[in-house]
């Protein structure tokens, strides 16, 4: 593919994840400080109008607040802030997951073979593909929702000196930020299929259309210049391995994996941030050690995934290439294991001195 | 008005300083009979004090029959009639006694007189009775003269 | 049987592993009765933060029992009904990093039944409380006064405050102290404070308790304790080197200093028996009682190391 062309790509990628979430965060930002300055101008009394807690009797509280006391109700109240990150990730996911549609990426694969192979082919392959990338935002959320449960967040010993048990504290924030994710996932991964049916069509149903056979191919190159014969049949033979790539790829497990897994490394990384070692300068460098290992895990398992040992990749629910997907009930793995190790971070977290 | 004022490390216990204050503020007329007191809590958060310790002395002001506590809320200065009518000399005696002993021991090791002492106690109630006198025939006479 | 709003029995808590291994607290028996105002005073590293963050169940005891109203602060369920009933303001007087206001706001839906908002008003009036500024602007006292805000109008059953006088000017100080005893003692509620001045826990506190190096000193309520402690200066022939109620003993060329930490009348009473001449005879402060009794339990562990 033409260098700058795959420049340019990314960097228009780049820019359309980037640029909104800043927007947004200037706006509040401003937003903030004019309402700072209006109450430093004014200054009035304390006298809040609304009421103690959040009351039953209101059209969000009659539902979801029936069961929880006053406390628990203030908490659950502050993770609206989870669910508007939440939006943001379903933005930018759902760039990463559109970006095979991008006709810089398009036209990279397999140039002589028909537009729809070569448009289910890329956004196949940059959804596969996207793991590391995804990684870092699952690991960002993680460190978001652990972040506030370790001893070091005085918002967190905040929480921790109001009545509210600490299990409380742990799966409603870890549930939040883990539902926002996975929810997010969710979205972008409807959403991204959406525009390709609004820009291409279905294009899985026409996979071979338009292809020519070989054959012509192959006489028209001996009668005109262009495209050598080897050029042709090497093209001819990667444009079958993409199309039988193409037909098998399952495009629901391909997402389900996506959430799986990432979910797995949320987990991995919530419970690397409760372990109980060290505090202070101790748990920084522990930290910044585990990022490190928790990296090299990362790109291990995605290695692993791709090709050196494809045995384990299915059984993990690993699904990082275009190809013959795991079946469904691999997928159970990593969910299990996700569970297991939310489990021992929770159990860690109730202990933990803070 | 009840203007007291307390030191901690005098030695001597706050609450026995805030009965002493109170008992020298009625002895020379600051406080008359019938004057009322703030209440405890109102007392020791104008002290900056422990309430328990205000209680106390109030408490034993009133077992002295200095001070009476109304059932419905409110704390007086007991009338004169009543400190030390209600007690018997024996007991006088053994309430001044300690006071006495002190005077004694103090004396003693500064290598104070008798007569000097002597003197010295005599002042001291003089100057009690000037300052009482001097109270009854203040303007304090004010309110009584506005009712006219 | 007086209840106890916080006791602990031979409590300990030790930080990191092997030789590195620091006590910090190491086998305290402390004991706060409901309705008092207890100071627990003590040098910096003696030990008090670490027994507070454990009332408040911020750490675990690594061995020994502490209890808050008869309930285990550590472990949950009984650790939210223990805060439910407490207010409480941290040594580094970081609650959350908002302005006061929304501090204050945030908390009273915390504690619907207890909140009032008349007393934070009232507190905010008295210490003088900038409402709006942003948490990053306010001054060391600023944070103090609003901590104490949110903590003092919870109108909780226990108010436990590290330090909390840190960077009041005399004024907010003395405001504060009106405060607590105005608002903070009625119906039988219980303060329980940790700090290095002395002058003003002597001032309202009716217990108190030192500690040093993780262990109590000496508790009790203040009173005995100022009617125990007492310091004689005597001359005479055979003079005491020691005893159970004497503390220190300090011999010097023409008389002899004894600080005495129990029944000095009876001390008293005795030296004069025995022909000795009391040349000088005072009570102790509180901050000179604080001082005798660390210094005189240095010199004994250095003896003994």
């Amino acid at each position: 593919m033409n260098r700058t062309a795959s420049l340019h790509a990314i960097l228009i990628v780049s820019a359309l994840t980037i640029l909104p979430p800043i927007l947004f965060g200037i706006w509040i930002v401003i937003r903030e400080k004019r309402k700072a300055a209006a109450l430093e101008a004014a200054a009035p009394s304390f006298s809040p109008q609304a009421p103690a807690t959040p009351s039953v009797r209101s059209k969000s509280g009659a539902f979801f607040f029936r069961s929880f006391d006053a406390p628990q109700r203030v908490y659950l109240r502050r993770q609206r802030l989870v669910l508007a990150c939440g939006l943001l990730l379903t933005w930018i996911f759902f760039v990463y997951f559109s970006s095979g549609l991008m006709s810089q990426y398009v036209s990279a694969y397999a140039g002589q073979q028909p537009l729809a192979l070569r448009v289910w082919y890329s956004y196949l392959f940059h959804i596969s593909n996207g793991a590391a990338t995804h990684g870092i935002f699952a690991f960002g959320a993680a460190a978001l929702a652990a972040g506030e449960l370790g001893p070091a967040s005085a918002v967190g010993r905040f929480r921790r000196t109001r009545p509210l048990s600490r299990s409380f504290l742990f799966w409603i924030r870890i549930g939040s930020v883990l539902s926002a994710l996975i929810f997010s996932l969710v979205l972008a991964a409807g959403a991204s299929f959406i525009l390709l049916l609004m820009l291409y069509g279905p294009v899985w149903k026409h996979l071979d259309h338009g292809a020519q056979p070989t054959a012509a191919l192959i006489a028209n190159a001996r009668s005109q210049p262009g495209p050598t014969v080897d050029d042709i049949l090497e093209s001819s033979r990667s444009g079958a391995g993409h199309f039988t790539w193409a037909l098998q790829t399952s495009i629901p497990r391909l997402f389900l994996s996506i959430i799986t897994t990432q979910s797995f490394f949320f987990t991995l990384v919530i419970l690397l941030a409760t372990l109980p070692i060290g505090s202070g300068r101790k748990k920084i460098t522990f930290v910044a050690v585990s990022v490190y290992v928790f990296f090299m895990l990362y790109i291990i398992f995605i290695v692993v995934g791709s090709g050196v040992s494809p045995e384990l990749a299915r059984i993990c629910f690993l699904y990082v290439r275009p190809g013959p997907p795991p079946p469904y009930i691999f997928a159970l793995v990593p969910v299990m294991g996700s569970a297991a190790l939310l489990g021992l971070a929770s159990n860690f977290s109730n202990r933990n001195d803070g | 008005m009840l203007f007291l004022r307390l030191s901690a490390s005098s030695g001597v216990p706050v609450h026995l300083q805030i009965e002493q204050q109170i008992k020298q503020s009625i002895a020379s007329g600051v406080l008359c009979a019938g004057d009322p007191l703030p209440s405890t809590r109102r007392t020791a958060a104008d002290l900056r004090i422990n309430p328990n310790t205000v209680a106390r002395a109030f408490q034993n002001l009133e077992r002295e029959g200095i001070i009476r506590t109304v059932p419905g809320g409110g704390t007086y200065v007991a009338s004169f009639a009543a400190p030390g009518a209600g007690l018997l000399k024996a007991e006088k005696i053994r309430r001044l006694r300690p006071l006495a002993d002190q005077i004694a021991v103090e004396a003693s090791q500064l290598r104070f007189s008798s007569e000097d002492v002597h003197k010295l106690l005599d002042t001291a109630l003089l100057e009690l009775e000037k300052a009482r006198r001097a109270r009854k025939s203040d303007p304090r006479v004010e309110p009584q003269e506005g009712d006219r | 049987m007086t209840a106890f709003a916080i006791q602990t029995h031979s409590l300990v808590k030790t930080f990191g592993l092997g030789r590195k291994q620091i006590s910090a607290v190491d086998g305290l028996s402390l004991h706060v009765p409901e309705g008092s105002v207890y100071g627990l005073l003590g040098r910096n590293s003696a030990g008090k933060t670490t027994t507070i963050r454990m009332a408040m169940g911020l750490a675990r005891p690594t061995s020994g029992t502490i209890d808050v109203f008869g309930l285990n602060p550590t472990r949950d369920p009984e650790r939210v009904s223990v805060l439910r009933q407490v207010g409480y303001v941290p040594e580094d007087k970081m609650l959350a990093s908002l302005s006061p206001r929304k501090l204050l706001e945030l908390n009273r839906s915390f504690y619907p039944g207890t909140w009032s908002d008349d007393l934070a008003r009232k507190v905010i009036k008295r210490l003088e409380l900038p409402l709006d500024t942003p948490y990053m602007k306010l001054s060391l006292g600023d944070k103090t006064k609003s901590a104490l805000a949110a903590a003092i109008a919870q109108c909780s059953r226990l108010l436990i405050l590290d330090e909390p006088t840190t960077g009041l000017d005399p004024i907010a100080l003395d405001e504060l102290l009106r405060l607590l005893v105005e608002d903070c003692t009625a119906e039988g509620r219980t303060i329980f404070l940790s700090s290095h001045q002395l002058a003003e826990i002597e001032q309202i506190a009716d217990h108190i308790g030192i500690m040093d190096r993780g262990k109590i000193l000496l508790e009790g309520p203040l009173d005995d304790i100022r009617a125990n402690f007492h310091r004689f200066t005597v001359t005479g022939a055979s003079l005491p080197a020691g005893g159970a109620a004497i503390l220190s003993a300090t011999r010097d060329a023409h008389a002899t200093r004894y600080i005495i930490q129990r029944d000095p009348e009876s001390f008293s009473h005795e030296l004069i028996c025995n022909g000795a001449t009391i040349l000088d005879s005072n009570p102790m402060s509180l901050n000179e009682i604080f001082l005798e009794l660390c210094r005189t339990a240095e010199s004994r562990e250095e003896v003994s190391a």
